[in-house]
């Protein structure tokens, strides 16, 4: 089933925070990454992925510079800075506790009242 | 890559060219240039790389309008406060020279009723000092 893109949107940010972390990517590559690690479940549009580069990069989270790739032809690459990172970790956390939350409120593994 | 910017200059057709968008135009063009040129490097013929990216690139993105859209509230209020200061610039003038007009009157004609000039003066100073209170009131609200 994919994945609406209004359900997702608010954990793209750490998404993307993540990719980078691992590895200064550039745009295409994030969307390369994030297709096929969701297994085709989910894919960035490039005007999202736009909007969400763009805001990482205005709150400082991430900086980009013009790299070039294997074979020559120059990319926009994304790295992470230190506040990013800390960002990230904090990110992370909050996601982590959401999943636990929802887990508990919609599954049935308490005995009902 | 000229069938991307093309396409790119026809999204942002509707919106104000602020240093901002301008920015923006040359970034996305770069980033699906980018893609494109991946595509060819995959082995996609080069019309359908690039069709291939337009059809992909989806809507201006919801959150992306809202920035569009926050500039051109900006671009607006600008303009009202340079109306109003045009405005206010034209009253003040006019009031100098009707003042300036009773003035001559009550010295020339009427002069049997003392400094009567400073009365219709007064009233007519509300006119530019309205359009002053306006003018402050639309720079402090945000």
């Amino acid at each position: 089933m994919a994945i609406s893109s209004d359900l997702i949107r608010g954990h793209l940010e750490v998404v993307i925070l993540k990719m980078i972390s691992e590895k200064d990517r550039y745009a295409y590559d994030l969307s390369n990454q994030i297709t096929k690690r969701s297994q085709a479940q989910f894919t960035i549009k490039e005007a999202t992925l736009y909007a969400m580069v763009q805001r990482l990069e205005k709150k400082g989270l991430i900086e980009s510079y013009i790299g070039t790739k294997s074979k020559g032809s120059k990319r926009r690459y994304y790295t992470i800075t230190t506040l990013g990172k800390a960002y990230y970790q904090e990110r992370l956390k909050e996601w982590q506790e959401l999943k636990s939350v929802m887990t508990s409120l919609l599954e049935d593994t308490h005995e009902r009242d | 890559m000229k069938e991307i910017k093309q396409f790119v200059d026809k999204l942002f057709k509707p919106y104000q060219k602020t240093p901002e968008t301008l920015d923006t135009i040359e970034k996305l063009n770069e980033m699906l240039t980018e893609k494109v040129e991946d595509l060819i490097e995959q082995g996609i013929e080069k019309s359908e790389a690039i069709h291939k990216t337009i059809v992909e690139f989806g809507e201006l993105d919801e959150i992306y309008k809202d920035v569009l859209k926050q500039e051109k509230r900006r671009y607006k209020r600008q303009k009202t406060i340079q109306h109003y200061r045009n405005d206010l610039l034209f009253s003040s003038l006019s009031t100098l020279f009707i003042i300036g007009l009773f003035l001559f009157i009550n010295l020339q004609y009427i002069t049997n009723y003392g400094l009567w000039f400073i009365i219709p003066s007064i009233g007519i100073l509300f006119w530019p000092l309205s359009l002053l209170y306006k003018l402050l009131n639309k720079k402090t609200e945000k």
